[in-house]
C-alpha cells in the first residue's frame, strides 16, 4: 500500500504518478478506457449500417429506380420506387401540414397562456407521454377510427397516423424555442398597446421561427422513416397515386419492409435501394434542420 | 387564445380517443377470452384462441436483452461526452449519436435480417458450445435457430436503436451535476473515475433510472425491426437464440389478413401494449422530474 | 506604466525567513517543522486562460501552521491564484500557469507531478458548501475510501468530525444526508471531509461568504484551531475576517493595462498586523480604509 495517513509534511512528499497505488491507477484507466470504448461500440453499427446501405443500395440506384413504377415481380429485375417516393413525400407532407400548425398553436397555448396552470401542466405531461406511445399504436388508432369506419385505406390515413406521432414532438420543441424568446420583446410590444395575440404573432413567433422550423423538420424526418403506423392503413399500390384522399398508396418504409421479407435477391436489392433513398430523404431534412438551427439560432443567454 | 387552447387539448383528446376506440374495437376479443387473453400461451386464430402470453414474454425478453446491452454503452457515451471528451471531439461524437437516432427503424431491420442475423449464427453456436452444458445457464444459451432470427438478434438490434435516447437523457442528467461537487471530489485527490463514482453517480441516479425506463418504453414499442429479425414463432422458451414473436410484430404482420374476433384480438394486443408503455413512460417522467427537482434543491 | 517590484519588498521585509532557504533538504527532516517556515512558495506566478493573462507576476510564501489570507476586490485574481496552488486550475480548459509554485521545494507543475497527489496533500474548501448527496458519514469517509484507508473507518470519521467541531451536533445522525444540515454545518462537514485525509495544506476559497455571522464565527474559531495542525490559505472578500483570523495577508488588486485589459496583481504581502496598520503601498491603504473597492 503506497498510501498512508502519515502527516505528509514529515517525509519527502512524493508527488509523482508512482505515488498513486497501482490498484487505483489501473481502475481509473480501465474505467476511462471502457467509457471511451462505449462510443466506439456505438460507432461500429452505425458505420456498418451505412456501409451496407450504400454498397448494396448504390448498385441498384438509377434514374429508372427513382422514377419507375414498382415491379409486380419479386424475381425479375426492373421497375423502381417512384410511387413509394411520391407516397412518402405526400404522406409525410400531409402529416406535416396537419401537425405543425396544430403543434405550434399548442405550444403557444402552453408558453404564452397556460404557463404553469394545472391544465397546461397536464397537457405538457400528456404530450411527454404521447411522445412515448409506440408508433404502431398510432397506426392501430387510425386503423380503428378511420380505416374500419370508412372501410378504405388511403394515403390520408397514413398522414393522420404520422401527424399523431409528430404532434407532441412539435409541441414540446416549439415550446422550448418560445421559452428562449426574451420577455423584453413581449413587453416592448405590449407596451405599445398591442394585444397579446398580435404580440405573439408579430413578435414572438418571428423571433423563434428558425428554432420552430428546425424542430419541426426534425420531427418530419423522424416521421418519414416510420413504417409501423402506415403499413396497414395506406394499403399498397404499384403505380403512383397522387391523390392522398382516395385510393391506396405506398411509401418507402413499407416497400423496404415487404421486400426485406422476400427470399429473392432482386427483392432484397430493391429493399436496399429503397433504404438508401429513404436515408437520403431523412438526411436532407435533418441537415436542413441543423443548418437552420445553427444559422438562425436565437442566442441563448 | 381559444384556438391555441384547442390545439393543446388535442393532445388530451387523441390520447383519450386512442384508449376509447381501440378498447371498443378490442372488446369482442376481451369478452371472448377474458383474463386468459394475457395468461394463455396459445395463439390459434382459426380456432379462435387468442392468448398473448407468448408475445408479452417475447416483448419482455427482447426489451431486457436490449437494455442489458444498451444501458452500459449509453451511460458510457454520456460520461464520455460530459466528463472526458476534449471539446473538439464532443461535436463529432454528438453527431454520431444523432445520426444513429436518424436511421429509420426499418433500415435497422433490413440490415438485421439480411446482414447481421446470418453472421451471428456461428457466434451463437460458439456460445452454445461453450455455455450450453452448464445447468440453468445452458437453457438460456440453447441450440440456435438456423436463420439467426431470434430473441437475441432482435434484442441487439433494438439495443442499437435505444442507445441514442438513453444517451441523450443521461447526458442531460450528468450535465446537471454541479461543478462544485466534482471539484470537491477532485480536491480530495480523487482520480477522474473516483470523481465520477463519488460525485456524478450519486447525483444522477434518479435521472438515469428515468432514462433507462424511457429506453425500455421505446424498446417495447419497437415494431418493424423486431418483426424482421425475431423469426415469428409463438413460443415461450428461455433460449435467447430461439425464434419468437413480440406484441407489435404480431399486430403488424397479421392484421392484414384478419377479420372479426381475430382483428379484435390484434387490437387488443395494442391496448395491452398501450397500457404498458403509458404506465412505463408516466413512471419514467415522474422519476426524471423528481430527480431534477431534488438536484435543483441540492444546488440552490 | 511601469510595474513596481513588490516581490523584493515582500521578502526583505522579513529578513528572518528567507522563502528560498528551507526548501532544500526538506525531506530529510523528520521532526515537525517549526511554525513559520514556508511550506509553499510562489515565484513570479502568472495564470492564463487561453491568451488572457488573468493574474500576473505573483510571488509570496505560504508558511507552516500559519493562516495566510488573500484579500482584494473581486476580479483581482485571488481565487485564481488559490486554485493554482493545488492544480484545480487544470480543470479549466485552456488554463495555464507560468512561473513556479513549489511545495516542499518541488515544482507542482513539473512534468512528472500528478495533480491527484497534489490535491491529496493540498486540500480545498469551497465558497459554497458542497457536501455530496450522501450521508454525513459517507461524505467524510469518501476521501478515506478512495485512498484505500478502510480500516478504523468510523474512528477516522469521528476524528475528522471532532476536528471540524461538528461531532457533537451530528454524532446521533451520521446516516442523515449531508444536505439536510444547515449551511454552516455543511461547510464544517466539508472541512471534516477535507481534514479526514490529513492533508498538509488547506485552501479555503471564501468559505464563509454563503454563511450567516454566527456560522461564520464558528468557522473562524475553527480555523484558529486547525492552524495548530495545518497550514491554511484563505481567500476572503471580507477584510475584517482577514484581520481576525490570519497571520499573513496578501493584497491583490485589478489593474487595467494600456490595451484596456484587466489583470489581477499582488500589491503587497506582509504580516497581517502590518498590512492593516501600516501598509507600505498606497493602494493597500486605500482599500483597507474603504476608499476603494
Amino acid at each position: 500500500m503506497t498510501t498512508t495517513l502519515e502527516r505528509t509534511s514529515r517525509g519527502a512528499p512524493d508527488l509523482t504518478r508512482r505515488a498513486l497505488s497501482s490498484r487505483r491507477r489501473i481502475t481509473n484507466q480501465v474505467a476511462l478506457g471502457a467509457i471511451a470504448l462505449a462510443l466506439v461500440i456505438a460507432i461500429v453499427p452505425l458505420g456498418l449500417v451505412v456501409y451496407s446501405v450504400i454498397s448494396k443500395g448504390g448498385g441498384i440506384m438509377s434514374g429508372e429506380f427513382l422514377t419507375g413504377d414498382i415491379s409486380l415481380s419479386v424475381r425479375r429485375a426492373g421497375g423502381g420506387m417512384g410511387p413509394a417516393i411520391i407516397g412518402t413525400l405526400l404522406i409525410t407532407g400531409g402529416a406535416a401540414l396537419m401537425a405543425v400548425p396544430l403543434g405550434v398553436l399548442g405550444a403557444i397555448y402552453l408558453n404564452e397562456y397556460g404557463k404553469q396552470r394545472p391544465l397546461a401542466r397536464l397537457i405538457r405531461m400528456l404530450a411527454d407521454i404521447m411522445t412515448g406511445v409506440p408508433s404502431i399504436i398510432m397506426g392501430l388508432f387510425i386503423y380503428t377510427i378511420w380505416v374500419l369506419t370508412f372501410e378504405a385505406r388511403s394515403g390520408f390515413a397514413g398522414a393522420l397516423a404520422l401527424a399523431c406521432l409528430m404532434l407532441p414532438v412539435v409541441i414540446r420543441s416549439t415550446e422550448e424555442m418560445l421559452k428562449l424568446v426574451p420577455d423584453e420583446l413581449r413587453q416592448a410590444s405590449l407596451a405599445l398597446g398591442a394585444r397579446k395575440w398580435r404580440t405573439t404573432v408579430t413578435v414572438v413567433l418571428p423571433a423563434a421561427i428558425s428554432g420552430i422550423t428546425s424542430g419541426s423538420l426534425l420531427a418530419i424526418a423522424r416521421a418519414a422513416g416510420e413504417t409501423a403506423p402506415i403499413i396497414f392503413v395506406v394499403g399498397a399500390v404499384n403505380a403512383t397515386n397522387w391523390n392522398l384522399f382516395s385510393g391506396e398508396n405506398t411509401a418507402l418504409p413499407a416497400q423496404i419492409f415487404s421486400n426485406a421479407s422476400q427470399p429473392f435477391q432482386i427483392a432484397q436489392d430493391r429493399a436496399w435501394g429503397a433504404a438508401l433513398t429513404l436515408i437520403a430523404i431523412v438526411l436532407i431534412f435533418t441537415i436542413i434542420a441543423r443548418f437552420i438551427a445553427n444559422r438562425f439560432a436565437i442566442k441563448e443567454r | 387564445m381559444i384556438l391555441a387552447l384547442a390545439a393543446g387539448l388535442l393532445v388530451l383528446a387523441v390520447l383519450a380517443l386512442i384508449l376509447i376506440t381501440t378498447s371498443r374495437e378490442a372488446w369482442p376479443a376481451f369478452t371472448h377470452m377474458g383474463l386468459n387473453f394475457i395468461t394463455e400461451r396459445t395463439w390459434d386464430p382459426p380456432a379462435e384462441v387468442f392468448g398473448a402470453l407468448a408475445f408479452i414474454y417475447g416483448t419482455a425478453l427482447v426489451s431486457l436483452i436490449a437494455l442489458i446491452f444498451a444501458v452500459p454503452v449509453s451511460i458510457g457515451i454520456a460520461l464520455f461526452l460530459t466528463e472526458l471528451a476534449p471539446r473538439r471531439l464532443r461535436g463529432p461524437a454528438i453527431t454520431v449519436i444523432d445520426l444513429l437516432a436518424a436511421v429509420p427503424s426499418v433500415v435497422f431491420g433490413l440490415w438485421g435480417v439480411l446482414v447481421v442475423a446470418p453472421k451471428l449464427v456461428p457466434v451463437y453456436r460458439w456460445f452454445h458450445d461453450v455455455l450450453g452444458g452448464i445447468p440453468v445457464i445452458g437453457s438460456v444459451f440453447a441450440e440456435p435457430v438456423g436463420s439467426g432470427r431470434s430473441f437475441m438478434t432482435a434484442g441487439l438490434i433494438v439495443a442499437i436503436m435505444i442507445v441514442p435516447i438513453i444517451t441523450s437523457i443521461s447526458r442531460e442528467v450528468f450535465s446537471t451535476v454541479p461543478r462544485a461537487d466534482k471539484d470537491a471530489a477532485l480536491a480530495l485527490g480523487a482520480t477522474k473515475w473516483e470523481m465520477i463514482k463519488g460525485a456524478v453517480f450519486p447525483h444522477s441516479f434518479g435521472g438515469i433510472v428515468g432514462a433507462v425506463i424511457l429506453g425500455l418504453g421505446r424498446a417495447m414499442g419497437e415494431t418493424i425491426a423486431i418483426t424482421l429479425v425475431i423469426g415469428g414463432s409463438t413460443q415461450i422458451t428461455p433460449n435467447v437464440f430461439a425464434s419468437g414473436n413480440a406484441m407489435p410484430s404480431v399486430i403488424v404482420s397479421q392484421i392484414g389478413e384478419s377479420t372479426g374476433t381475430f382483428t379484435a384480438a390484434l387490437i387488443g394486443l395494442g391496448v395491452v401494449l398501450f397500457a404498458m408503455t403509458v404506465l412505463i413512460n408516466t413512471l419514467a417522467q415522474a422519476i426524471v422530474r423528481r430527480a431534477e427537482a431534488r438536484m435543483r434543491g441540492a444546488t440552490s | 506604466m511601469t510595474i513596481p517590484q513588490y516581490e523584493a519588498a515582500t521578502v526583505t521585509d522579513r529578513p528572518s525567513v528567507n522563502i528560498n532557504a528551507p526548501t532544500s533538504g526538506w525531506g530529510a527532516q523528520d521532526a515537525p517543522h517549526a511554525a513559520g517556515t514556508p511550506v509553499m512558495a510562489l515565484k513570479d506566478v502568472s495564470v492564463f486562460y487561453g491568451t488572457y493573462e488573468a493574474v500576473r507576476g505573483t510571488s509570496m510564501p505560504i508558511r507552516q501552521n500559519q493562516i495566510t489570507a488573500m484579500i482584494g476586490p473581486s476580479g483581482c485574481g485571488k481565487s485564481t491564484i488559490l486554485r493554482s496552488l493545488n492544480r484545480m486550475n487544470d480543470l479549466v480548459p485552456g488554463a495555464r500557469v507560468a512561473g513556479s509554485v513549489t511545495y516542499h521545494g518541488q515544482d507542482l507543475y513539473a512534468k512528472d507531478v500528478d495533480p491527484i497527489q497534489v490535491r491529496r496533500r493540498i486540500g480545498m474548501v469551497f465558497q459554497k458548501p458542497n457536501p455530496f448527496p450522501k450521508s454525513i458519514f459517507d461524505n467524510v469517509a469518501y476521501g478515506l475510501r478512495i485512498n484505500g484507508l478502510k480500516d478504523n473507518l468510523s474512528d477516522r470519521v469521528e476524528e475528522a468530525l471532532v476536528g471540524a467541531a461538528l461531532w457533537d451536533e451530528v454524532k446521533d445522525k451520521l446516516k442523515m444526508s449531508g444536505l439536510a444540515l444547515s449551511g454552516g454545518q455543511q461547510q464544517r462537514l466539508c472541512i471534516a471531509r477535507t481534514i479526514a485525509v490529513r492533508p498538509d495544506v488547506i485552501l479555503m476559497d471564501e468559505p464563509c461568504s454563503a454563511l450567516d455571522p454566527i456560522a461564520t464565527g464558528k468557522i473562524e474559531d475553527l480555523m484558529h484551531e486547525l492552524a495548530k495542525t495545518y497550514t491554511i490559505v484563505i481567500v476572503t472578500h471580507n477584510m475584517q475576517q482577514a484581520a481576525r483570523v490570519s497571520h499573513y495577508t496578501s493584497f491583490f488588486t485589478a489593474e487595467v493595462d494600456d490595451k484596456q485589459v484587466r489583470h489581477g496583481r499582488l500589491v503587497e504581502f506582509n504580516e497581517t498586523g502590518r498590512i492593516f496598520t501600516n501598509p507600505s503601498d498606497k493602494r493597500t491603504e486605500d482599500y483597507i480604509t474603504g476608499r476603494f473597492g
